[in-house]
């Protein structure tokens, strides 16, 4: 029995080794090197690193990352939700929600690069625009990739995630009978306008509200489509820690350590928080 | 359905046909030039060439074919296992927590942050590295995964063979695989993309001498040849494809972003 217990103690260790320790050893690492505590460049403790993520680059790369991963996720799950209320039936025949789930067959490096190949200046789109007339070349087109307010990022995030998004919601439509609810609803005298806005639109939100914010997390930390379809400045915080790591600077290094060690924390805090919240509710 | 309704939903069926048609369609083309739409010459050279034994894109196929077998083959059966003593043997929830982290800090920071200890270990640079990272991502999906399947239900046909006098083994056999069975299959192709998708962190731990096919990808962006990158696109949504075509469960996640 005793050595039952033992072997259980043992083998949850290692469990616990394998989930939590590399993502302990590597923050510890990244912490300790921005701190000026080990690394070729150690010079004793020092804040200097942290203190140079209050100006400039870092805060901007920040705010830039939260806006492209806000706007990505408001947008695909408007398009979700436009799409789940105004052709629910259609939707829901084979062929149809088949096709829904085609872009989870698409690498994030691949998507980048069907985008820009879409919507570049010399792309399909304005190809096409130069053919109708609209543009007189590849300099003419709006700049929709490579863009200061990274749209051709937040097209590719939207044309991602929608269509999983549609799905699961598809999924929620039947798990929590909104069918019969909307019909109960109309019967008792509610408009369309009441039953979408007090009946479905609450409980449909409040179903995808975790996996919505997941992917607002994931967008945070993309790195493969804004290093494809992002400009060089303001960069998404991923590609600006790259960058800094793999510039010939040496004094940039302790510094991408840092911005890496404060975009962690802010993920580890952001799940940490979202899973006490709805551990019960949704049985995680 | 109303005209706007039929032309929403077509248009969202254009939008998700497009990209497969557009790296199919780029990888029979060549000299694309602007303003060109469908006015330049075709060609099946590059298929050809990929075709050709000891072309880049053939070594890089293996390469990514192998290097995500074994990872999802690893972090499958070691997710499995590891699942069970979480469920069975722990009551915090701090513990499935502990699984969370590692999954949702973007892989790339992920590995610059982890890549001293595989330096260190003169992993950075080889298969063994870039597959060793992958686990880190993927082991802690499998647990998160199969955390759900030990169930109470799990536990009474456990007890049931036990206490008609079967070791672990028989446990396993008779109680446990027949449920898991089909979780396991979802759960190895689950990984199996996970690792078939990633880009930032294979490339950054592996520097360029574990070329993937997404690392394929990305070389022929930087080379500017959309016909090859095309054509390596083509290779890598191929087998998704496939998998979608046999059970699309294999692609749908309980729990995951795609990035």
């Amino acid at each position: 029995m005793q050595a039952k217990r033992w072997r259980r103690r043992g083998v949850l260790a290692v469990v616990l080794a394998a989930c939590a320790l590399p993502l302990g050893l590597a923050l510890g690492y990244a912490a300790l090197y921005s701190l000026g505590l080990v690394g070729l460049l150690s010079d004793g403790f020092t804040l200097a690193n942290w203190a140079e993520l209050l100006g400039g680059e870092f805060g901007r790369s920040i705010v830039f990352s939260a806006y492209v991963a806000l706007a990505s996720i408001l947008l695909a799950l408007g398009v979700a939700l436009t799409l789940l209320l105004a052709a629910r039936p259609t939707l829901e025949q084979p062929a149809v929600y088949r096709l829904l789930f085609l872009p989870l067959t698409l690498p994030p490096i691949v998507a980048a690069f069907v985008v820009y190949q879409l919507l570049s200046g010399g792309g399909v789109a304005s190809r096409v625009a130069w053919h109708l007339g609209v543009v007189e070349g590849p300099g003419a087109f709006p700049a929709l990739v490579q863009d200061p307010y990274g749209l051709g990022i937040i097209l590719t995030h939207t044309l991602l995630v929608f269509p999983f998004l549609l799905l699961v919601l598809l999924n929620l439509w039947q798990n929590e009978h909104l069918g019969e609810l909307s019909r109960v609803a109309a019967s008792l005298g509610a408009g369309r306008r009441d039953v979408i806005l007090q009946v479905q639109l609450p409980l449909l939100l409040r179903g995808i509200f975790p996996l919505a914010a997941l992917y607002f997390v994931f967008f945070l930390g993309a790195y493969d489509i804004p290093l494809v379809l992002g400009a060089s400045s303001p960069r998404m915080m991923s590609v600006l820690v790259l960058e800094k790591l793999q510039r010939y600077n040496l004094a940039d290094i302790p510094v991408a350590y840092a911005m890496a060690t404060w975009y962690a924390l802010l993920c580890l805090a952001t799940i940490a928080v979202l899973y006490t919240r709805f551990r019960r509710r949704y049985q995680l | 359905m109303t005209t706007a309704q039929r032309t929403g939903v077509a248009v969202m069926a254009l939008v998700l046909l497009v990209p497969p048609v557009l790296l199919l369609y780029l990888s029979f083309s060549t000299r694309w030039y602007y303003p060109a739409v469908f006015s330049h010459p075709f060609t099946t050279e590059h298929w050809q060439w990929v075709g050709h034994a000891g072309s880049p894109l053939l070594q890089s196929l293996g390469l990514s074919l192998g290097l995500s077998g074994a990872v999802s083959a690893v972090a499958t059966t070691a997710g499995f296992f590891a699942s069970r003593h979480l469920a069975y043997y722990t009551r915090s929830a701090y513990w499935l927590l502990a699984a969370y982290f590692p999954y949702v800090i973007a892989p790339v920071i992920f590995a610059v942050m982890l890549n001293v200890y595989l330096l260190r270990l003169g992993l950075t640079g080889t298969v063994a590295g870039v597959m060793l990272a992958q686990l880190v991502i993927t082991f802690p999906y499998a647990v998160l995964f199969f955390y759900g399947f030990w169930n109470e239900r799990i536990r009474a046909m456990e007890h049931l063979v036990q206490t008609m006098g079967g070791g672990y083994a028989a446990v396993f056999r008779h109680a446990i695989w027949p449920s898991a069975r089909g979780l396991a299959v979802v759960c190895f192709f689950q990984t199996y993309l996970i690792s078939w998708f990633e880009y930032g962190l294979t490339q950054f731990i592996g520097v360029g001498r574990v070329p993937t096919l997404t690392v394929m990808v990305f070389r022929y962006i930087q080379e500017a040849n959309p016909y090859l990158a095309a054509l390596a696109g083509v290779l890598l949504v191929a087998p998704p494809l496939l998998l979608l075509l046999i059970n699309r469960r294999f692609l749908v996640q309980r729990f995951w972003g795609h990035g």
